[in-house]
């Protein structure tokens, strides 16, 4: 089995098994916080580490715009994580969307797992555009998303497909590239 | 009807397609401190716990709903699907003994819940001949349930005839999610063994498949009178195939195939001294079904689906035989009409074969074949009034049975959600319970008088059994003012008429087959009428990430009473004794350091008037540990506050029972 493979099949297992709750080694507390809580943060956190081009980038004071395209599985958690937060010096706005069309507009656009049927065609419409997609839908990245979310052993993890990125004149930190599992692409650096 | 020396019931079935609608709501945790103040670095070491990943439409449904999911299941360690519907509100309940249950959705609790539809991934398990669930052939690996869905309420509208009270949808995973194995082996007092394995995995990336099959061993209920019978052995294999071709196109293939013995007492009444005799032998159970759907998305938001099945059933009692098969073809297709309109419509067709074989005495049907057709065509549109705030429904089904011709279910439902955590919703319904062959054409001899001369009962055929009907008024609000919080009420009030009773013919001696006797010839008749009311409340309160609670409490009032013509003064009586007013269930779910889970499950169930059962509490106990290697082991404990309790008339008393069980997974 690939890689990629045992990966997705890893991401299925832990999404959806009953899941059994390890106290972590980590951390002090042993209360873990809800998948998409952490990956609220892990939106905010991608962000930081993403260079736009300068004209993607709006003026000092529009604000930047994280979207949300299908079902919303972050629920209220995204909307108070980014209360008065600043992303490259400017406000941030939410927007729940339900078309590609409008995602154009987003700098951050996350894709539910209910719109596996068309990340095709939403990729398609993104195609060029200088929006970071991120998602967690099984094989995400191999289907041209940029940052794709796995659950490995409790913890979120993600992978990167940097041609997608590249394509869309968006440029990933090396740190960033060096957090992710995997990075995908013509000279992929980084990785574990 | 409970006379029959078993106690089973009647109907026909339709029913489609789990999709619409909704699921209930599912507690999460409250929310943290500012994880965004994190780095990378630390947020990927945190651990995370992970709920379901369409939480939000559900909430908006304008339906009584309730979901089971599977971490339910596998936390309160309940090992039955009748069993895990104990923690749904609205939803009666009572072991009869070993192997069978009595079960009611808002009143009407019966051997086979004849008011109640329930579907399997889309296939409905109604048996048409006594009408209803036999629950204890409903089964599958529990570890691949994906979530049951209680629906209180009627459903006709949409999975029409005989989703009267309620409809339950169970429905498995994909096999896309379930790419692995597992296996289960545990034993115990009641649960004497059992086992159970799967496995799954992929064929390229498109082809998902697993295989299962399991084993149980159930202990015998105990009996004050005479020796335990009814220890029951079963076991099940099956598939699921899904693969997805292309982007539109999903096709599922699914099989199961089941076999066991699960012992009987039964009275029959013989036209020889002594007149009655009592066995203890087992009722040799066996079926198998296979289902295709295919499904295809124009775009997004326009989906069709394709579903065809069949189904074998072929149950041996000790004086009765029922063979059935079943074919049924299912269409359905859901499109936007405009930007406010969503339509949903579909069609469907079934044919259900039946040979029974009985004995001189239980001839039970004529004829002993008969084959049933069913049409069906359904239309809902869900109007948006004011954007994502207020939603109207409209809907209805059109059936075509053989028994009563044309029978039409409409039904409308509005659903208000003021802000995001809110939901008011009512609705107005339809729903019939067309006959099934025991109500039409039963051959039945059931009791014996020997002296001064032979006299027996016997239930007789009546063609003018007509459906019965009920129209229902429903409300409910729920909600979550944050993820930690849930709160919904709802309140009904069902107005039926037609209800089926019994009344009798004049009598007649007969002399063919000897000896001469004289029969009482009863006969289904629709002459009773009445109403239930009552209401669910049900909240949810995670008190910390690791520690969730949940109540639930349900009321029903039954109040039926006869309309003119019937001497019946036995089946008022019996359905209003046979629904508990009052019933509570208490769950705690803990997760504890080092892997532990403690999971208490406390019910209570308030008493049975006319079978003279008493009020009762009870307790479950799931204690569950995560070891290394993905191994779970898990100590339930089953009624727990007394060793022995009975929950349904018959004579039979639910014991006390331990068992351990050892899950292994592995990934792929």
């Amino acid at each position: 089995m690939s890689p990629a493979r045992r990966r997705f099949a890893a991401l299925l297992i832990f999404l959806f098994l009953p899941r059994p709750t390890w106290p972590a080694a980590s951390s002090s507390s042993a209360s873990p916080p809800p998948e998409y809580q952490v990956k609220a943060a892990f939106l905010y956190n991608f962000a930081k580490f993403v260079d736009w081009p300068e004209e993607a980038l709006p003026p000092a004071e529009a604000p930047f715009v994280i979207g949300l395209l299908g079902d919303d599985p972050f629920g209220q958690s995204l909307d108070g994580l980014l209360k008065e937060k600043l992303l490259k010096d400017r406000k941030i706005t939410l927007r729940r969307i339900s078309d590609a069309a409008a995602a154009k507009e987003c700098h951050v656009l996350f894709i539910s797992a209910s719109e596996q049927k068309s990340l095709t065609p939403i990729l398609k419409t993104l195609e060029g555009q200088p929006v970071l997609v991120v998602g967690d839908m099984d094989q995400f990245i191999q289907r041209g998303g940029m940052i794709g979310f796995t659950l490995e052993n409790h913890k979120v993890r993600f992978n990167i497909n940097k041609d997608a990125a590249d394509a869309a004149h968006l440029k990933l930190s090396s740190e960033l590239l060096k957090l992710a599992k995997t990075v995908q692409g013509s000279n992929a650096t980084g990785g574990q | 009807m409970r006379n029959f020396g078993r106690h089973r019931f009647r109907l026909l079935a339709t029913g489609l397609m789990t999709f619409f609608w909704v699921r209930t709501v599912q507690g999460a945790a409250e929310p943290m401190p500012d994880l965004t103040s994190l780095s990378l670095e630390d947020l990927m070491k945190m651990d995370v716990t992970s709920v379901s990943k369409t939480p939000e439409n559900r909430f908006r449904a304008p339906a009584a709903v309730y979901v089971i999911t599977q971490e339910d299941i596998r936390r309160s360690g309940v090992t039955s699907i009748p069993e895990a519907l104990r923690l749904a509100p609205g939803v009666e309940v009572a072991r009869i003994n070993a192997n069978q249950w009595s079960i009611g959705v808002r009143g009407f609790g019966s051997r086979l819940a004849r008011y109640t539809l329930v579907l399997i991934d889309g296939r409905s398990v109604y048996d048409p001949l006594f009408a209803g669930t036999y629950w204890e052939v409903q089964d599958t690996l529990l570890e691949d349930i994906d979530r049951i869905e209680v629906i209180r309420g009627p459903g006709g509208a949409l999975w029409g005839s005989n989703a009267v009270n309620g409809v339950i949808n169970i429905i498995t995973k994909s096999a896309r999610e379930t790419h692995g194995s597992i296996t289960t082996v545990g034993g115990g007092s009641e649960e004497r063994s059992f086992a159970g394995f799967r496995y799954g995995g992929q064929r390229g990336d498109r082809f998902h498949y697993r295989v299962y099959g399991k084993y149980f061993d159930r202990d015998e209920s105990y009996v004050h009178v005479g020796e335990e019978y009814d220890d029951w052995q079963q076991g099940q294999a099956g598939f699921r195939t899904d693969w997805n071709l292309g982007h539109q196109d999903d096709v599922t293939i699914q099989g199961d195939t089941y076999k066991g013995r699960a012992g009987q007492r039964i009275t029959s009444t013989i036209y020889t001294p002594p007149y009655s005799k009592t066995i203890l032998e087992d009722s040799d159970l066996a079926g198998a079904n296979v289902l295709a759907r295919w499904k295809h998305d124009i775009n997004p938001r326009n989906s069709m689906a394709l579903q065809f099945y069949y189904d074998h059933t072929d149950r041996t009692d000790p004086d009765f035989e029922e063979a059935r098969d079943t074919y049924d073809l299912d269409f359905q297709q859901s499109l936007p009409l405009g930007s406010r309109n969503s339509l949903t419509y579909g069609s469907g067709f079934r044919v259900t074969a039946d040979d029974t074989r009985g004995t001189p005495t239980l001839k039970a049907f004529t004829p002993a074949s008969r084959t049933l057709n069913l049409v069906n065509f359904f239309a809902q549109d869900q109007i948006a009034l004011i954007h994502q705030i207020l939603n109207l429904t409209l809907g209805a089904k059109w059936e075509h049975n053989d028994y009563t011709g044309s029978e039409f279910q409409p039904n409308g439902r509005l659903a208000w959600t003021p802000t995001e955590t809110q939901t008011l919703w009512g609705a107005i319904s339809k729903a019939v319970r067309t006959p099934s062959r025991v109500d039409r054409n039963p051959d039945i001899t059931v009791a014996s008088v020997p002296t001064p001369f032979l006299q027996v009962g016997r239930f007789t055929p009546n063609e003018k059994f007509e459906s019965e009907n009920l129209i229902a008024y429903e409300a409910g609000y729920r909600i979550q003012p944050k993820e930690s919080l849930f709160f919904g009420v709802d309140g009904f009030y069902n107005d039926y008429d037609d209800v089926y009773s019994l009344n009798i013919n004049p009598l007649f001696f007969e002399s063919n087959p000897a000896p001469t006797k004289l029969v009482f010839p009863f006969i289904f008749e629709n002459r009773l009428k009445g109403k239930i009311y009552g209401g669910e409340a049900n909240s949810m309160l995670s008190l910390r990430p690791w520690w969730r609670l949940e109540g639930v409490y349900s009321f029903a009032r039954i109040n039926l009473h006869k309309k003119d013509g019937t001497a019946d003064g036995v089946t008022e009586g019996t359905i209003e004794g046979g629904t508990p007013w009052h019933q509570v269930v208490l769950r705690s779910s803990m997760e504890l350091p080092h892997g532990w889970e403690v999971d208490p499950t406390v019910r209570y169930v308030s008493q049975l008037r006319k079978q003279n059962i008493p009020a009762y509490w009870t307790m479950d106990l799931h204690l569950g540990w995560h070891g290394p290697r993905n191994t779970e082991v898990a100590l339930v404990g089953q009624n727990l506050l007394q060793r022995r309790h009975a929950e349904a008339s018959g004579g039979n008393e639910i014991q006390r029972g331990v068992y351990g069980r050892v899950t292994w997974r592995y990934g792929s």
